[in-house]
């Protein structure tokens, strides 16, 4: 690679490094999209050196500077090693890519405030035991140092409940692994609809797949992804298919949020995001159709 | 994905886990050094997705993509970026060689923070410890380029999840082999 071609990269990090907005940095701001830019001016607007008393443990170096980033890679976000946060991590990756100045002014009231108010006006308050944990998280990978992820998903689950956590409401150290950060399929089209005021028509059930045959059943995800964004609930063991287990608990596991699906003559070309990377890849249409237990698509607001 | 490795860890297949590494201990220190030394031209991650090791599956990881390639359905695909991330084919079928040789199922990196600092492990799972009714087990070596000293990891062999079985390698079971 050139050094000129070097630059933007360099500027880049240097934004995110500093924390601030610089004149080198102007020529990055111009390229974003103007609800980035908002996003991106609420945020140095804020206090990014004091401390929340709040949440204790968010460090605020971390915290900025992963709000930041999260601004500029909607991409990357990531649930975290040993979580169950893929469902809030799905949802984030769209706010943050669509309404990056609406997820912002929500995290930055909920730093500031402890409470954040969502589209649909339901406000939420995360708990005390949750702002006690939030910046302790261990054994997860990079959200160990993503203080602003940390609380984030720690929020949405401690404020969306749904019968899988009937008997795991109040959080405790290591919760973020268990039924207490679960999320069943209906809970989830409910986030979608409070966070951005979306319409959602959801086809499919936690346990009986979407009623559609195989082709249908792609015939009407590829419809949805013409006419919006789409998100995918699946049992994710089968979208890794090999030859060493038994038996496989025919379950839906996993969120992803579809980005592409192509008939390559009698396969189908998958590319989905989830744990802040797309994958691409070719199934078959049985295992399509056997793989996915519900099917969210996002129209209009 | 070390703690996940982790998880599920049992006392009885230690034995099983030693000795396999002893017996193979050559082969797997040769596979770790052609499997790093492919990955540092682009990283990725491999292994075979029957008994028979017939079939294989690479997953090619650039910034933004996680490309998924086997060999039973996308053959040619696999072969035509192998070329165009510039791998070494010799050492790749050199690789592959020695993983069936070996019976090694999967081979890739995980991450792990202690406290700020990230440390990256090659992993090898190798041998289902399958059986009707029981949750799937895979037997998993994490060899670390480096000798792992923090507190984290001397917990988790204190607990019996990690068990050190030579100075730069480690044994766990998980319910994942990849």
């Amino acid at each position: 690679m050139k050094c000129k071609e070097l630059i933007p990269y360099c500027s880049m990090l240097f934004v995110l490094l500093t924390n601030k907005v610089t004149c080198h940095s102007q020529t990055i701001l111009s390229e974003l999209n103007p609800a980035q830019q908002r996003a991106l001016e609420l945020l140095d607007r804020s206090d990014t050196i004091s401390a929340s008393p709040l949440w204790p443990h968010i460090k605020p170096v971390y915290f900025f500077s992963n709000i930041r980033s999260n601004i500029l890679y909607p991409g990357k976000i990531n649930q975290g090693h040993n979580t169950n946060f893929c469902s809030y991590a799905a949802l984030t990756h769209l706010l943050i890519k669509y309404e990056p100045d609406n997820y912002t002014r929500m995290i930055l009231s909920l730093y500031y405030t402890g409470k954040t108010t969502l589209y649909s006006k339901k406000i939420l308050t995360p708990s005390k035991r949750v702002r006690q944990a939030a910046g302790l998280l261990s054994d997860n990978g990079e959200l160990n140092i993503l203080h602003a992820n940390q609380l984030w998903f720690l929020a949405m689950a401690d404020n969306f409940k749904g019968y899988l956590n009937l008997f795991d409401h109040k959080y405790s150290i290591g919760d973020e692994n268990t039924f207490w950060a679960a999320t069943n399929y209906s809970k989830f089209n409910k986030m979608v609809r409070e966070f951005g005021g979306y319409h959602v028509h959801a086809i499919g059930s936690d346990l009986i797949r979407p009623s559609r045959s195989k082709g249908n059943l792609y015939k009407y995800m590829v419809n949805m992804l013409d006419t919006g964004l789409v998100m995918i609930y699946i049992n994710n063991k089968l979208m890794y298919p090999h030859k060493f287990t038994l038996f496989n608990l025919p379950a839906p596991t996993h969120f992803v949020v579809l980005y592409e699906l192509h008939k390559i003559n009698d396969m189908i070309e998958i590319k989905y995001w989830d744990y802040g990377l797309k994958t691409e890849q070719l199934i078959t249409m049985k295992r399509l159709k056997k793989t996915i237990y519900g099917v969210s698509s996002i129209t209009k607001r | 994905m070390l703690l996940t490795l982790a998880i599920g860890q049992s006392c009885s297949p230690e034995r099983k886990s030693a000795s396999y590494y002893h017996e193979n201990k050559r082969e797997i220190s040769e596979l770790k050094n052609e499997y790093d030394a492919l990955y540092r031209q682009q990283a990725f991650s491999a292994g075979f997705t029957d008994k028979t090791f017939k079939y294989y599956v690479m997953q090619i990881i650039t910034d933004t993509l996680r490309a998924i390639y086997n060999s039973e359905k996308r053959k040619d695909e696999l072969w035509q970026n192998v070329l165009r991330f510039h791998y070494d084919t010799v050492a790749l079928k050199r690789m592959a060689a020695m993983m069936k040789k070996i019976k090694c199922l999967w081979v890739g990196k995980t991450d792990r923070y202690f406290g700020e600092k990230r440390e990256v492990f090659s992993y090898i799972s190798f041998q289902s410890a399958d059986k009707a009714f029981r949750e799937n087990k895979y037997y998993v070596l994490i060899l670390p380029d480096h000798k792992i000293d923090y507190p984290e990891m001397q917990e988790q062999i204190r607990k019996g999840k990690l068990v050190q079985i030579d100075s730069l390698v480690y044994f766990t079971t998980t319910n994942r082999y990849r």
